[in-house]
């Protein structure tokens, strides 16, 4: 069955990108657009993989990855973020997210960090 | 856990945070001071005493980080370590860890994670004396682990952005199947991306080499691994010793507080202030009927009772005053890291700590007040070089002071840095369409530097990480006034900028000049009056068809009369008719003089808001009930302003 990925960003240009970097390799795509939608919609759609932006309105990708992490510690959640962002990344993994992308990324590498990613199993 | 632990959860989780408290303070205060010894037994006791709680509420990573922080603290005590900048920085940031372990450990919600922080606290323990350069050789194991010593060498990716961060995941995973000893180069250095490809983790596992290579071979990014064994080193007694001292439980725990306090919840606090609100209500209804029947018994009996409920409302509106230091004692901290991360040097002066504010206002501007520093700190305060060029110190100050003034207090945060640029808000207002080119004549500075609150609005080109995306000000700007507060700014091209908040003390009961229009009843909040004079202490005159009033100091204010602001009366040629006396109000640094036929007196009222039906009115902020039952709307004087003459 096809793995799916809850693409959260608040820039309706980065998730298209990574929607189609995704698409394009069997993956299903859902999107959230802040971190309080990114919570509602994972508690809808359940999905295997999180690409979570960091810096959104109205709730931040590091608040949301906590209540994510917190309503399923089974959540497998990547961090996207820009670069001088080392801190956040940091307390993004102390919160327990499993990889991080840096913008601008290429395809390849998103792929594979997604793909790591689901192989790992999540620290609960 | 038994309902025994889960009150000395409490008494555990406020102490704890004041020991946290004290410890940055005293960390702060040995980075500006690093040869004082004073600030270094408060941060030792404080790890020391808080280890000690730990035990006793059985939480595990509490106990062990304080314990590793109490021994890192040691060996500046004992002059084996400087109190370089690294080390505060790491010490601030296991406060940081702790805080957030006790948080899971006293939610119960699992263990909280340590390792990284643990390890690095080992390391630094066991570096070698000040001054030295971080040891490459070979480190005593710091023996908490369990199993045989290996070293990691990890090589990564030459396309890789973020190696710090990426090393960090490796250590990370590591730590999760072994106890890191040690990294070369140190973690502080790693952390910093001072360091080429590759690193080496020195650690302790009873995991099998193969398994540990596979987890780390697995981090994104990483290209190669080699793991290999370790010999042991020979046991050495001059290096640090991490077994606890049996001196130092006899020492006294520190004192943080002499007054003896109750907690209570905010909830019981709440509904005080609205019993006390309707006996204040109460109590003016009988003084009208003791009036009005004329009972001199009753009438000194009331006065009595006036005295005592005055008092007990006192005493109530107290127990929710808190000191601003309670808020503002967490920025030193936070405009430290800020700085640093940024490439400045900046410190903050606090004013006015023990200035009190009614609970509910404090709670509602720590983010302002956030947001206002890390705009100093960003776009105000210069980078050391930038300032030195332009004649300055390099140390930026930024300035955060409180002061009460009448029934409000004055919150203000100013720097000394570049200041605002009055052109280039002008052009970018202008370009985004708020005012016309061609209006400039009719704004003031002041003005216009009131448009950086307007949403959206940023003149810095590229948003940085910290501030800079117009967001924000708005945020600060609405929050303020919600709470029934004002924001004003003043700011001189190259000697820095400072911004003023004027916030009430509290929000429940105030003191208000009452006002009458025919049978309607007007409160004005007293905060908001400036002066109250008779029709022949002024002068009236029209201005391109408006009236003003001329005061005897020549200043001249817009007048308008009170019963046709509120609707009571229509629009009339005069002014003046049918005015007695002239209230002056003011909101912000705007001022207008309203003429109203009759003034009843000052009086104390308790606002009750407005249902939502009301809400949208303007001029008008809520509603009170008067002695003799009846309503009086309070009016709103920062929307009343707003309105046109």
């Amino acid at each position: 069955m096809s793995k799916t990925v809850l693409v959260v960003d608040d820039a309706a240009f980065m998730r298209m990108m990574i929607r189609d970097i995704l698409a394009r390799e069997g993956y299903v795509i859902h999107e959230a657009v802040n971190g309080r939608d990114a919570i509602e919609k994972y508690a809808e759609v359940k999905p295997d993989v999180v690409t979570m932006d960091i810096t959104m309105p109205e709730m931040s990708g590091l608040e949301a990855l906590r209540r994510i992490r917190e309503y399923d510690p089974a959540a497998r959640v990547l961090v996207v973020s820009a670069m001088g962002q080392q801190k956040m990344i940091v307390e993004a993994l102390e919160y327990g997210a499993m990889d991080f992308l840096v913008k601008p990324f290429q395809p390849t590498k998103v792929l594979e960090t997604v793909k790591k990613c689901l192989q790992s199993t999540p620290r609960c | 856990m038994s309902d025994d632990m889960s009150a000395y959860r409490d008494v555990f989780l406020s102490e704890s945070a004041e020991y946290l408290q004290a410890m940055t303070e005293g960390l702060l205060a040995l980075e500006a001071e690093p040869n004082d010894l004073e600030p270094v037994e408060t941060v030792f006791r404080g790890a020391h005493s808080l280890k000690g709680m730990a035990a006793a509420m059985a939480y595990g990573s509490t106990q062990e980080l304080t314990h590793k922080m109490e021994s890192l603290m040691d060996t500046v005590r004992r002059r084996v370590q400087a109190a370089d900048h690294e080390l505060i920085d790491l010490m601030l940031r296991a406060i940081d860890v702790v805080r957030e372990a006790i948080a899971v450990e006293s939610a119960g919600t699992g263990e909280a994670s340590i390792e990284g922080i643990v390890a690095e606290l080992v390391a630094r323990a066991m570096a070698a004396p000040a001054a030295a350069e971080v040891p490459s050789g070979k480190a005593p194991a710091a023996d908490t682990g369990e199993g045989a010593l290996f070293q990691a060498r990890i090589t990564l990716e030459e396309a890789c952005v973020l190696k710090g961060v990426r090393a960090y995941m490796a250590i990370k995973r590591l730590s999760h199947m072994s106890t890191v000893v040690e990294t070369r180069p140190s973690a502080r250095e790693i952390e910093d991306e001072r360091f080429d490809r590759s690193f080496e983790v020195v650690f302790r596992t009873s995991a099998a080499p193969e398994a540990v290579h596979n987890a780390l071979i697995a981090v994104t990014e990483v290209e190669n691994v080699v793991v290999e064994p370790v010999a042991e080193p020979a046991p050495s007694a001059s290096t640090q010793d991490a077994s606890p001292r049996p001196t130092s439980s006899a020492r006294p725990v520190p004192k943080l507080s002499e007054t003896q306090t109750v907690r209570i919840s905010i909830g019981h606090l709440d509904a005080m202030v609205n019993l006390v609100g309707e006996l204040v209500i109460i109590r003016s209804r009988l003084e009208r009927i003791a009036r009005d029947a004329d009972l001199p018994e009753l009438g000194d009996t009331l006065d009595a009772l006036e005295r005592v409920s005055a008092e007990l409302q006192q005493e109530v509106m107290q127990t929710r005053m808190v000191p601003v230091g309670n808020i503002f004692n967490r920025f030193p901290r936070m405009v430290r890291d800020l700085a640093r991360d940024l490439g400045k040097d900046v410190t903050l002066e606090t004013d006015g700590l023990d200035i009190e504010l009614d609970r509910t206002v404090l709670d509602e501007i720590g983010d302002p007040i956030v947001h206002l520093l890390r705009n100093c700190v960003d776009h105000g305060v210069e980078t050391p070089e930038e300032r030195v060029a332009a004649g300055k110190s390099e140390r930026g100050t930024v300035r955060l002071a409180a002061e009460r003034e009448r029934e409000q207090i004055r919150i203000t945060v100013s720097d000394d840095g570049r200041g605002l640029d009055v052109g280039r808000i002008w052009s970018a207002a202008v370009a985004r369409g708020l005012v016309e080119e061609s209006a400039r004549d009719s704004y003031s500075e002041h003005d216009i530097f009131l448009f950086v609150c307007a949403p959206g609005f940023s003149t810095v080109e590229q948003a940085t990480k910290v501030s800079g995306r117009g967001v924000g000000m708005d945020v600060v700007k609405g929050k303020i006034e919600y709470l029934g507060g004002t924001i004003s700014i003043t700011s001189t091209p190259g000697e820095g900028t400072s911004i003023s908040l004027r916030l009430p003390l509290t929000l429940a009961i105030i003191q208000a000049l009452l006002l009458a229009c025919g049978d309607q009843v007007f409160a004005v909040p007293l905060s908001a009056v400036d002066e109250v004079l008779g029709l022949d202490e002024v002068t009236l005159e029209t201005v391109e068809g408006r009236w003003v009033t001329v005061l005897r100091d020549g200043s001249v204010i817009p007048i308008q009369r009170l019963d046709v602001v509120c609707g009571v009366a229509e629009p009339g040629e005069a002014a003046a008719d049918p005015g007695d006396h002239i209230v002056i109000i003011h909101s912000g640094e705007e001022m207008r003089a309203l003429t109203v036929p009759h003034l009843i007196g000052r009086q104390e009222i308790v606002i009750k808001p407005l249902s939502a039906l009301f809400r949208g009115l303007h001029g008008i902020g809520g509603a009170t009930v008067l002695g003799d039952g009846h309503v009086a709307l309070i009016l709103d004087p920062r929307t009343l302003l707003k309105m046109e003459g």
